[in-house]
């Protein structure tokens, strides 16, 4: 697979392929880690610190699941971790206390067992198609809210909806994002009560 | 569908960090309710996170990779050359130079502590219950706990501003929660820190073995002897984990580098090997002493007999080896010794006697040799 030969290269001490792992997988990782992790600067260093791990130990590293599997692992560990020893000073303690929990559940629902396949890069392209082909409204709104963070109420005051059409709307994106995200669904939901049961 | 919509804008909510404090709540709870919310959740938050994500070229991950090799650079220029060997003696010493400091500190915190308690003396509760019976107390912070036979709990007069507690023996927390404030209880071997929750712990000095089962909440467990070395678990209601106190040796073989991300691949792995984690266990089994019953799950005799001992204060003896492996199962309902010995008796072949506190059970066709 491309995803071997990368590793394979970073192992020759290419750094031009290193970046490029880098690039792929920065976005999504760092969108993860910015859950859990109320600064975004943190979560940036957090995800760098697994890069920079990734590389001072490219020559000794077998990675027994995929790259993105273990970059993932690697960030949620980092990301629980972080949580744990600075829940003390948060100011969102109930909240925080939810993430973590939140945190132990996925671990040992997804990591634990192998679940990483959703992590796969193939649901990458299946979710920015169905974004495309969302009515544009629709689309529009789904964004404000995902990228820049509006809540649904000022959302309804930018474009002047209410709160109520705004909700439809989010619902309405979602809801045809995760048709997308269907054909994936049994074989998962098998493995999945396979392993729980 | 109608009610997975509700719960799909709650869940963003709760994504976007908007939830209020009683929404997170009741997403952790609908997480814990069954596997197929959790797939529901996770495949809700890849949607969530896949449709936020910069493109590849954009200025943040620009700025970001430049930053990264940045830091990559640096390293490698301070330990150009000699590569990895001396990376790892670099490591070794910022290691040594950090225990050293963190030793320091230490000794200095106990030497203050030592005198401070040298001048106050002795500001300790102590709550001490004897063989054969069992206690229930409220704590200073309106925590309760339930204490078996055979435990003690000792807290200190500054448990309002700082809530910690040790414990040998066994004994089930029903924790109050207090914002910010955590609720430490410290055991010869592990410190188990939550908020609030309700758990079990089984501590008893003279078993090779700590377990703790969470009922609800989360709590953290923390091995005392291996501190710094990542070992800190964190356990989900349902989990029970098993400590083997390790025969006093040194814990330098346990993995110290908490982060060996590699290593990881198999979660397994971050818990250390003399921790075991149980999922899904039934935990009524496990604290329903408290309210006087005893849940018996295929146990052998033997490990029967040790449990039967400290509830009932009394002696029990073999006087043939063979039946120590004989199981048992069975709920015990505020019975007396002497009952539990009949129920025993009428399903195998053995003869009990009791007399003083002390039991005495024979395999039954060699019942008159033992006798003599």
């Amino acid at each position: 697979m491309k995803e071997d030969q990368l590793l394979t290269h970073i192992k020759n001490n290419d750094k031009k392929a290193f970046e490029d792992i880098y690039r792929m997988y920065f976005p999504l990782l760092h969108e993860y880690a910015k859950f859990y992790i109320d600064s975004l600067q943190m979560a940036e260093d957090i995800v760098q610190d697994v890069f920079v791990k990734l590389w001072h130990s490219r020559k000794e590293i077998s990675i027994k699941s995929t790259l993105k599997g273990y970059l993932f692992r690697s960030v949620h560990n980092r990301c629980i971790q972080y949580l744990r020893h600075n829940k003390i000073e948060q100011q969102h303690q109930v909240l925080q206390q939810a993430k973590l929990e939140e945190a132990t559940i996925m671990n040992r629902v997804f990591f634990e067992s192998g679940l990483s396949r959703l992590f796969e890069s193939e649901i990458e392209a299946l979710v920015q198609n169905a974004l495309n082909d969302l009515p544009k409204k629709t689309r529009e709104i789904y964004e404000f809210s995902r990228r820049q963070y509006l809540t649904n109420k000022e959302i309804a005051k930018k474009i002047n909806l209410t709160e109520k059409s705004v909700e439809y709307h989010i619902s309405k994106a979602l809801e045809s994002l995760r048709k997308c995200l269907k054909e994936f669904l049994p074989i998962l939901i098998i493995s999945f009560m396979n392993i729980l049961t | 569908m109608e009610k997975y919509r509700i719960n799909d804008l709650l869940l963003i909510r709760f994504f976007n960090g908007s939830a209020s404090e009683q929404e997170a709540d009741s997403v952790i709870n609908y997480l814990n309710e069954s596997k197929e919310n959790q797939l529901n959740y996770f495949h809700i938050k890849r949607i969530w996170l896949e449709s936020a994500i910069e493109s590849k070229d954009s200025e943040i991950v620009n700025n970001s990779w430049k930053r990264l090799r940045m830091r990559i650079d640096g390293l490698e220029n301070e330990t150009h050359g000699t590569e990895n060997k001396n990376i790892k003696l670099t490591i070794r010493r910022l290691a040594l130079a950090a225990s050293i400091a963190i030793l320091c500190v230490f000794s200095t915190y106990f030497i203050i502590q030592y005198y401070r308690i040298g001048q106050f003396v002795s500001n300790e509760s102590e709550i001490v219950v004897p063989y054969g019976s069992r206690s229930n107390v409220t704590l200073p912070d309106g925590s309760s706990v339930w204490l078996n036979s055979g435990t003690k709990l000792i807290y200190n007069s500054s448990f309002n501003r700082r809530r910690e507690v040790s414990l040998s023996g066994e004994a089930f927390f029903d924790v109050k929660k207090l914002n910010k404030r955590q609720f430490i209880v410290n055991t010869s071997d592990l410190r188990i820190k939550v908020h609030g929750t309700a758990f079990n712990i089984k501590s008893y000095p003279e078993e090779q073995i700590i377990e703790t089962t969470l009922v609800k909440g989360l709590i953290e467990i923390e091995s005392i002897k291996d501190q710094g070395a990542g070992g800190n678990i964190l356990l989900a209601p349902q989990q029970r984990l098993i400590y083997t106190i390790p025969a006093a040796t040194t814990s330098d073989q346990i993995q110290n580098e908490p982060l060996a991300d590699d290593k990881l691949d198999d979660m397994q792995k971050i818990i250390p090997k003399n921790m075991q984690l149980i999922h899904n266990v039934d935990t009524e089994e496990y604290s329903s002493w408290k309210d006087g019953k005893l849940i018996i799950k295929s146990e052998y005799l033997k490990d029967l007999a040790v449990e039967l001992e400290r509830y009932y204060n009394v002696d029990i003896s073999f006087l043939n080896d063979s039946i120590k492996n004989f199981k048992y199962s069975g709920t015990l309902n505020e019975v007396t010794i002497e009952e539990v010995m009949g129920a025993i008796a009428s399903t195998s072949p053995i003869h009990y006697e009791i007399s003083n506190n002390k039991v005495i059970l024979t395999l039954k066709r060699v019942m008159n040799e033992s006798n003599n």
